[in-house]
């Protein structure tokens, strides 16, 4: 008798912050795979992350909520198969730079969430040198690939995890049994312009007047006090009330989760949201809202291609719409990364393949610094790294460049000036009275 | 063909005369236009043909007499004015518009790239620097419908000469292209410039010259008035940048468009790496240039003599191995021309 053959197993870690992090990580979490996933997740705590949320994860693997400090102190993190970092700029920067001093380490890959719409160069330059990029789709690796082909980095790894984030539901109602209902997925920054969110409400309100048997419902992305990536300044609501006084009978407000709304809505629209893809998962139309034009600070030029980049004001009414049973143009679907081949399994499996390699580390190439050393943040922590084992003359160094990028910098100025000192006595008094804790 | 380049700056001019002269060599009429340039300016530039307010010219009867007009303006949010004016002008009159191209000349990536097209969409060609930007643009621009009116785009090269005005200097001259607002830190230009300054000082033999690339009023000197200069280091004069770029051993700066003319030029080229690769410090544009650097890393200005030339198949992608831009613009305005014949 044979024992049947044990699935590989894997034990990853992810680390994230924001909402739309977590909510990556939960779609990772729950990708189907022939692999065996032990999933742990450390939420950088943070105030205003949505308590909903959290509990989901609880249910999917083993939540931690460790400061960044205390993590990359953790001897456990060495315990994992392969780390995942959802995070945004330095951060991604100072884990990959503390695990790759040690001897041995996990591997590391990264995320680059949902649509791209801007800083793509940016992006990148922070998360160069990971094992493994994951990103969305073929417009980001065509893009990847125009970046750093001729670099040391041209042999950067990526992975296509796609744009689907949710399960495929078998237990959602086909589109036309649904009620008469679009959904609205606000974005907190986009529109940025108080006159431009007003704008928007106003499109909202006046297409669900000429459309009396709808209901016209506005998500907002997060609820009053909740937080996300980006810092909001008025809220929907009071943009709502501040445009409108009084709202149509048949367009409001509703916080209900994303998901729910849209297996019981025939209609999303977005400017540029990636609820624009959730809308799909869930069997509903989609449309890309076209009448702030074409502004790429808002992504215009990604959805202008989508085959359903519409103009509110141009519809006479919701019917007119539905009857045209809108669908984005299925090239552009795969160019974005929306399709059976994109998945977050494959990460899996490249992990799972790659965990027996040693993991290479980044490529340092004269004339090619990327962002890696040029974090101000990792600058001062090289820099308090270098005076814990006094080493006074990097400490110098790197305290000279922090100060250099932000000269009225008052915490880099005395940390700088206290490493100069000569005298030991009046340089130990000088760091004690200029220690700051860097989180 | 008759061609009008209007232009309203100084990288803006000195890049429509030099593409009238090349126009010109294979047989096409140029008339340069645009206002007369005011400030101390880095380039010594002829004035143009016709000295008029860019605003006075988009409804000027001499623009009845030309088959093209080129747009080359320092906003380009300027362009898109223009060109709706001119083609309602045209519009009311009943006159056909003549083809219009524009560009933004320096190359532009990423999200400076697609902003720089949305500006201008009612263009019939849009003219980028090399083949880099070509296809970004063909990806940042995937499946868009023909009723966005997106212009046809050539590539065309540098707006600079192919060859330096001059062979570089014996001895050693560090050329450092100061930018009128990066690095944005507050305080941080000047803390670059006492740098400059240190390197001066621990290095008699060498020179090092101070060069804004953007046009300036003020008497006042660059450097911070708390610092005692070095005896070597100097502000240059209005008019020297490109002598100076020819002449210079090494070229410094954040981000400046013109260290790619050092660089084509086979100068030692210095972008400073401290500030990291951000769009607000416009070093997004040199990821893969080979010639990035932080300060802390050139320990004195002898060390900077050891340091690699620029990555060239980066930048020939930027432009540096399209050499008939002219030729390419020519033929892509014929080709217009014929498709739009009734």
């Amino acid at each position: 008798m044979t024992a049947p053959p044990t699935r590989p197993t894997l034990k990853l870690l992810l680390i994230a912050d924001s909402d739309s992090q977590l909510l990556a990580c939960e779609a990772l979490c729950s990708a189907p795979t022939t692999l065996n996933v032990d999933w742990s997740i450390n939420v950088i705590p943070r105030d205003g992350t949505p308590q909903a949320l959290l509990q989901r994860l609880t249910q999917r693997s083993t939540l931690r909520h460790q400061s960044l400090a205390q993590l990359l102190r953790d001897q456990r993190l060495q315990s994992f198969d392969a780390i995942g970092v959802f995070l945004t700029g330095s951060k991604l920067n100072d884990i990959r730079l503390a695990l790759q001093r040690e001897h041995r380490r996990p591997l590391l890959f990264c995320g680059f969430n949902g649509v791209v719409l801007d800083h793509f160069i940016e992006g990148v330059s922070w998360r160069l040198g990971y094992d493994l990029i994951c990103l969305s789709g073929p417009r980001d690796q065509d893009a990847l690939a125009q970046l750093v082909a001729g670099t040391p980095f041209a042999q950067q790894r990526t992975v296509l995890t796609g744009l689907r984030r949710n399960a495929p539901d078998t237990n959602v109602l086909p589109v036309n049994e649904r009620p008469r209902r679009l959904v609205f997925a606000e974005q907190v920054i986009m529109p940025a312009s108080t006159s431009e969110r007003a704008r928007l409400v106003r499109l909202l309100s006046d297409l669900a007047s000429r459309s009396p048997n709808w209901e016209v419902l506005i998500k907002p992305r997060i609820a009053p006090g909740d937080a996300t990536f980006h810092d909001v300044e008025t809220h929907i609501s009071t943009t709502l009330k501040q445009t409108l006084g009084v709202p149509p009978d048949n367009l409001r407000l509703d916080y209900r989760p994303l998901p729910v709304l849209l297996k019981q809505a025939r209609l999303l629209a977005t400017l540029s949201s990636t609820a624009f893809f959730d809308a799909l998962d869930f069997g509903c139309r989609a449309i890309a809202i076209s009448d702030l034009g074409l502004q790429p600070n808002y992504g215009g030029h990604v959805y202008a291609g989508s085959g359903v980049w519409r103009s509110l004001e141009a519809l006479p009414n919701l019917d007119a719409l539905d009857a045209e049973e809108p669908s984005p143009d299925p090239r552009w679907l795969e160019w974005m990364g929306y399709g059976e081949q994109f998945s977050p399994s494959g990460l899996l499996e490249a992990l799972n393949e790659q965990q027996h390699q040693k993991p290479q580390p980044l490529p340092t190439s004269i004339g090619y610094p990327g962002n890696a050393q040029s974090s101000f943040n990792q600058l001062r922590l090289g820099a308090e790294a270098a005076i814990a084992t006094g080493d006074w003359s990097s400490a110098r160094e790197l305290l000279c460049q922090a100060a250099l990028m932000r000269p009225l910098h008052r915490g880099v100025a005395r940390r700088h000036w206290a490493v100069r000192q000569t005298n030991p006595l009046l340089r130990q008094l000088a760091l004690l009275i200029s220690y700051r804790d860097l989180k | 063909m008759t061609l009008l380049l209007i232009s309203d700056g100084g990288l803006e001019r000195s890049a429509c005369l030099l593409m009238a002269e090349a126009l010109e060599q294979q047989g096409e009429r140029c008339i340069t236009a645009g206002p007369p340039l005011q400030c101390h300016e880095p380039l010594a530039t002829a004035a143009p043909q016709l000295n008029i307010e860019v605003q006075q010219l988009a409804a000027h009867p001499l623009l009845d007499q030309v088959s093209a007009i080129g747009l080359f303006l320092q906003n380009p949010k300027q362009v898109e004015h223009f060109i709706k004016t001119y083609q309602g002008l045209c519009s009311a009159r009943g006159r056909r518009a003549a083809t219009l191209f524009s560009g933004p000349l320096v190359p532009l990536v990423g999200d400076a790239l697609i902003r720089d097209l949305s500006l201008r969409l009612g263009c019939d060609l849009m003219l980028v620097s090399g083949e880099h930007q070509r296809r970004q643009l063909q990806s940042l621009t995937f499946n868009w419908p023909d009723n966005l009116g997106r212009p046809a785009v050539i590539s065309t090269g540098f707006w600079f000469s192919k060859t330096a005005p001059c062979a570089p200097t014996q001895q050693p001259l560090l050329l450092a292209l100061i930018q009128e607002k990066i690095p944005t830190h507050i305080g941080a230009r000047d803390q670059l410039l006492r740098q400059l300054n240190t390197w001066a000082k621990q290095r008699p033999h060498w020179t090092v010259m101070l060069q804004r690339d953007h046009s300036w009023n003020a008497t006042t000197g660059l450097m911070p008035s708390d610092v005692p200069l070095a005896d070597n280091l100097v502000e240059a004069a209005p008019g020297q940048l490109l002598p100076l770029l020819g002449s210079c051993s090494a070229c410094l700066t954040v981000s400046s468009p013109w260290s790619l003319a050092a660089m084509a030029w086979g100068r030692i080229p210095i972008i400073v790496g401290d500030y990291g690769i951000h769009d607000e410090q416009n070093t997004t544009g040199f990821f893969g240039c080979g010639a990035m650097h932080r300060l802390r890393s050139i320990p004195h200005l002898d060390a900077v003599t050891e340091l690699p030339t620029a990555n060239q198949s980066w930048l020939d992608g930027m432009g540096a191995e399209i050499v008939d831009g002219p030729e390419r613009l020519i033929k892509a305005l014929n080709a217009h021309a014929r498709r739009e014949e009734p």
